[in-house]
């Protein structure tokens, strides 16, 4: 009987280890691939959808935009002969194609193209995250093959940016048309394109193996010239620190926006000797906490300015993100052409934010917290559960606040509650927030007394802040079209915003990347369009 | 009858070293818990943000060292445990109060009414707990009270089917006929003279379900849906330095909280089982 | 029989509508609803928030939405993931054989190790071994699986260097660049190497469990007159234990294995998140994170069948291992 179980035992671990190497093996490569780490995975590969970074990354190897905007913040024209042509009144672009751009399955990219892509973001029925730019176009018209006009309904600077990014890629008619067509006129997210896209960038689509990996191989006939590098594997690892551990042992070539502790271990690595690169800049990205001035407590500016006072933010960037962060003082990202580096700074002061309060004529009460005129130094500050670097904000605000005399409360809401109900409805004291800034540095729709939402509905004032040099400036600054005059303009609100703090700036992100030391081209590009913006001249040598 | 439990406890302690070692380390821990005030060296909230204080390996000034804010993990420990430890009591004691009434009610009455409850019963216990757990944990991210009434409301099924089985065969006892023929109320002869008899059956329910649910709220911090900041227990401590676990660097913040959660849980077992031992070892094959 | 399993499917059925109706609920209750995910994005318009809703159905009455999803789903349309945009089913069918497969090595592994050490162990009653198989199962299962994860990997990975991290393969993998003769132990390692520690982690709470149901149940069966009396009559002490008390004893354990099927897939969900395993189990929490209803209703549904169906299996198992039993209603 003793052996009947034996063999019995046997048995069940032969079909352990024949369910253990069952499943799908993959397709058999013969070079190795370049690997770049994802943190999530994509959700569609159809430009049309896209809404995220990591599918920018992507797509920027199968897709490809008009213009590019290069590591310096330059526009470069891309599928574009040159850069397009305004009209006097700023209504009309001239747009010129190069010839003979093919996409992947031999076609050739016309205006045509262009405009199917246009008329894809607009058909009502298709889940577009986002129409805005699209919106403003008011006409498009068609010259000839590589030439096309679009007009729009008003002047807008900040227009022609967007041609750069993920959003406005170029889809091919003669593929998309059939399946929009098929679908009612409705194009669905998840469907065939989206899953095997086409498309005239240097790569073309080989694999997506869903929650795995998206792989691609050289486009041979690509306009700028088969690339070297012969396969890319986009592979997903969702949790950072496993990342981490399999970019340190070579199963991942390239870790993007690494998380901020990370930086040190990544410098370590390269110091052990590991052939790697690691690349730390500054970003667009930035964090911020908003008051909301509408509340009798942060009317005074005396408070705005103590509470940026007595608040740490050096050492929060030191120890929190590691270093990789730049103190913010007011809302333009150092690497914008329009930052003004004279602004009034608040160094981590206590004794001062105590003074400031005392002048401006609040008293310390019996119980520790500051008050003036019946109203309490006492206030919540509200942010978005599961991020542990706005808890920790919140953590050491209210600690070192509290140490001055006031009276803080912690108050998270996830996600969907916190952007729907407490932002929208400006029903937060202070709210922790991550902001991108874009590439121009109007920011009318953060400071104009008019885009406060509630009185028109529309806006993100959030702070409620309402200043009439500021209105101005910001209305000047949008007509404005003399680069130096512009300048002067926003370097003015600049220095408005960092006296008047309607936000505690806290800092602007650094965007860490780790990559293998011989790969030759790789510049990191702080904008929306991502590290892989020029993945058509990577080498590896 | 409080004596007769006290003398339960002693006689499965006499039996049991095991146990009794167990109990002893658990009332310590609990003990460290209820007194942590007193026994933390430093306020377990305070962020030291300098490089210089984060991080740093156990040392005379800091026990268990400092964790990624600079906050001195022995006291992070000793208030987390309360967290940790209470949360695993609510929720055993929900958990009792709602499985006993249940499984009492289905098992004394018996017939139609049983059949439906159990069907009831043998329906949640299919469910896929984890999931509505992590639904209702991520959607409503509730505090530590919250926490418990969730994992209790996926935990009372096994208590009541264990209540159930011993009010079946104990309601055709004797003194359940003469109660009756006394006059008694349903009411009472259920909770006064039927349910101290199942009380050991109860007791080492609970024990296990303090463990049970222990391990389950500590799971829940780690994946993020469990107690929020500014609260913390054993779980979240876990959940935060994962991030530097990988570090060859501060490996010890990560080691000790789930060092606590494990040897708390270990205790718990270990004492629930010494109890099964010792007051009816043929309760071990339907105690669980 | 018949009439016995007749009156199981009918719970299943019963029990899947309960569960349905729950998950919906839960998910209606939820701060903000079924347009949860959509709110966050200031990018987009009004006009864009409601073409959305209409598209997914969610400007209807919450009861009317769940009996179109209830009639959707009896037709295999689980609907459509707000996050790719694919229908449910697909997204996890896709996922389904990563759980399946590392649940079923884990299972396979549980009976292997669990079932010899607990027959070990109770004919040898209160030996080194016995004590020490009790010992470890109590931490085993007093371990945090996580935490054992955690230790796992920095052991193995991090520290030795030995196993992967996680993840299910490597892409480009190529087994023709083997030579024939060590190609399948090649195919065969590296499909074992992602699944070894995840397959550990998960197998670790039911080895301890198995074990000492397992002992427990041969001790009583053991126990029972009829061993007796075949021990009296002669019968060598081997073929007592195996070929009588044996089958007994398997038949309760049986249905702790049935009864264990949730245990499975609620480990799944915390090791796939640690081991990056791409099953059904990770999709689950993204799905939460990024309040994907559609998809959280799917996976709790088809959890639930396979859940059901398990035990529907064990149901029968037991009773073809021991027909003499009667059921108990």
């Amino acid at each position: 009987m003793f052996r009947r179980i034996l063999a019995l035992l046997l048995v069940l671990v032969m079909v352990a280890l024949f369910t253990a190497s069952c499943g799908q093996s993959s397709k058999p490569q013969s070079a190795e691939p370049l690997v770049w780490g994802m943190h999530t995975d994509i959700e569609t590969l159809n430009p049309i959808f896209t809404e995220s970074a990591n599918e920018a990354n992507i797509l920027n190897a199968i897709f490809s935009t008009l213009i590019k905007v290069n590591d310096e913040l330059e526009f470069e024209p891309y599928l574009l002969e040159e850069m397009p042509v305004v009209s006097q009144d700023g209504l009309t672009y001239q747009f010129k194609l190069r010839e003979g751009i093919k996409f992947h399955d031999g076609v050739e990219l016309t205006a045509e193209d262009v405009k199917f892509t246009y008329e894809m973001k607009m058909a009502e029925k298709n889940a577009v995250p986002s129409r805005l730019r699209w919106e403003r176009i008011a006409n498009f018209e068609i010259i000839d093959k590589y030439t096309f006009y679009i007009t729009l309904k008003e002047p807008d600077i900040t227009w022609l940016e967007g041609w750069a990014y993920a959003e406005s890629m170029i889809v091919p008619k003669h593929i998309l048309e059939a399946e929009f067509i098929q679908g009612g006129n409705e194009l669905s997210k998840g469907g065939n394109f989206s899953r095997k896209p086409i498309g005239s960038g240097p790569y073309r689509f080989v694999e997506w193996k869903a929650n795995e990996f998206v792989m691609l191989e050289a486009f041979t006939d690509y306009f700028r010239g088969k690339p070297q590098i012969e396969k890319i594997v986009f592979k997903v690892v969702p949790d950072l620190n496993t990342m981490l551990a399999r970019f340190s042992i070579g199963e991942i070539d390239i870790y993007d926006r690494a998380a901020p502790d990370h930086y040190r271990q990544l410098l370590k690595l390269q110091e052990d000797g590991m052939p790697i690169e690691v690349h730390n800049f500054p970003s667009f990205m930035s964090m911020n906490a908003i008051f909301n001035m509408r509340l009798p407590v942060f009317q005074d500016r005396a408070v705005r300015q103590a509470l940026n006072y007595a608040f740490p933010k050096e050492r929060f960037i030191d120890v929190v993100l590691d270093g990789v962060a730049t103190v913010a003082h007011a809302d333009t990202p150092p690497m914008s052409w329009a930052y003004n580096p004279n602004l009034k700074e608040y160094e981590h002061n206590p004794e001062k934010a105590v003074q400031l309060l005392r002048e401006a004529g609040w008293k310390l009460g019996e119980d520790g917290v500051f008050a003036k005129n019946g109203v309490r130094l006492s206030f919540t500050i509200n942010t978005n559960t599961g991020n542990p670097v706005r808890e920790a904000f919140q953590e050491i605000a209210k600690q070192e606040w509290e140490a001055i005399g006031a009276e803080v409360f912690i108050q998270n809401y996830e996600a969907a509650t916190l952007f729907g109900d407490i932002l929208r409805n400006l029903k937060f004291d202070m709210i922790v927030l991550g902001s991108a800034a874009g590439i121009d540095p109007d920011s009318k729709t953060l400071w104009h007394s008019s885009q406060r939402p509630e009185l028109y509905g529309t806006g993100q004032n959030f702070a409620g802040f309402s200043n009439q040099r500021i209105d101005e400036l910001l209305e000047a600054g949008l007509k404005e079209t003399s680069q130096e005059a512009r300048v002067a303009i926003y370097h003015e609100v600049q220095q408005i915003l960092s006296q008047e703090v309607p936000y505690l700036f806290i800092c602007f992100f650094n965007s860490i990347t780790a990559v293998p030391a011989n790969l030759e081209n790789f510049r990191p590009n702080p904008t929306l369009a991502g590290n892989a913006w020029n993945i058509f001249e990577w080498k590896l040598n | 009858m409080k004596s007769g439990l006290l003398n339960d406890f002693m006689r499965a302690f006499q039996k049991n070293r095991q146990a009794t070692f167990a109990a002893a380390i658990l009332l310590g821990i609990i003990f460290f818990a209820i007194f942590a005030p007193v026994f933390a060296t430093h306020n377990p909230t305070y962020i030291r943000l300098a490089q210089e204080q984060i991080q740093l390996p156990p040392t005379a000034l800091h026990l268990l060292g400092t964790d990624n804010l600079g906050r001195d993990i022995w006291s992070r420990m000793l208030f987390g445990a309360r967290i940790s430890l209470l949360v695993g009591f609510l929720t055993m004691l929900i958990t009792i109060i709602f499985g006993v009434a249940y499984g009492a009610v289905s098992g004394y009455y018996g017939g139609k009414l049983d059949f439906m409850m159990m069907r009831f019963v043998d329906i949640s216990l299919s469910l896929p707990t984890i999931f509505l757990v992590i639904i209702l944990a991520s959607f409503f991210k509730p505090d530590f009270f919250g926490i418990a009434v969730i994992i209790g409301l996926t935990s009372w099924m096994r208590t009541a089917r264990l209540v159930r089985g011993q009010f079946l065969s104990l309601k055709e006892e004797e003194f359940v006929t003469a109660a009756r023929a006394l006059g008694y109320s349903d009411c009472r002869i259920i909770f006064v003279h039927i349910l101290p008899n199942v009380r050991a059956l109860i007791i080492v329910n609970a024990t296990l379900l303090v463990a049970q649910a222990v391990l389950l709220e500590s799971a829940l911090s780690f994946l993020g849906f469990g107690v929020q900041p500014p609260q913390f227990s054993w779980g979240s401590m876990l959940s935060a330095s994962q991030q530097i676990i990988f570090l060859e660097e501060a490996p010890w913040t990560a080691f000790f909280p789930g060092l606590a959660i494990f040897i708390t849980v270990l205790c718990l077992n270990f004492f629930g089982e010494g109890l099964r031992d010792a007051w009816d070892p043929k309760l071990k094959n339907i105690a669980s | 029989m018949a009439n016995r399993f007749l009156r199981r499917f009918a719970t299943l059925l019963l029990s899947l509508l309960v569960i349905s109706l729950l998950s919906f609920t839960l998910i209606e209750l939820s701060p903000g609803g079924a347009m949860a995910r959509y709110v966050e994005n200031p990018k987009m318009s009004e006009a864009d928030r409601a073409r959305i809703a209409e598209r997914f159905g969610l400007d209807k009455p919450a009861p009317v939405r769940y009996f179109i999803w209830l009639r959707n789903t009896l037709q295999g349309d689980l609907g459509i993931s707000f996050m790719t945009g694919r229908p449910v089913l697909t997204e996890i069918l896709e996922r389904l054989p990563a759980t399946l497969k590392l649940m079923t090595v884990s299972f396979f592994i549980s009976i292997i190790v669990a079932i010899p050490i607990g027959i070990y162990s109770a004919t040898h009653r209160h030996s080194l071994a016995d004590n020490l198989a009790s010992a470890c199962s109590f931490l085993g299962l007093s371990l945090p699986s996580f935490w054992f994860g955690l230790l796992l990997i920095y052991l193995f990975s991090i520290w030795l260097g030995w196993l992967p991290a996680g993840g299910m393969i490597t892409p480009w993998f190529d087994p023709a660049a083997y030579p024939l003769l060590i190609r399948p132990f090649v195919i065969f390692w590296e499909h074992t190497r992602y699944l070894l520690m995840p397959a550990i982690v998960l197998s670790l709470s039911n080895i301890s469990s198995w074990s000492r149901y397992m002992r427990s149940s041969l001790l009583d069966v053991i126990s029972q007159n009829y061993i007796r009396t075949a021990r009296a009559n002669g019968v060598p002490e081997r073929k007592v234990v195996y070929k009588y008390a044996l089958r007994n004893a398997l038949t309760p354990l049986v249905t702790l294995m049935g009864l264990d099927l949730p245990v499975f897939f609620a480990g799944a969900v915390v090791t796939e998140q640690i081991f990056a395993w791409p099953g059904m189990g990770r999709l689950f929490i993204s799905a939460a994170g990024n309040r994907d209803y559609q998809v959280l209703m799917g996976i709790t549904m088809i959890t639930a069948v396979l859940v059901l169906l398990g035990n529907l299996l064990a149901d029968l198992l037991y009773s073809i291992l021991n027909p003499r039993v009667t059921y108990e209603g």
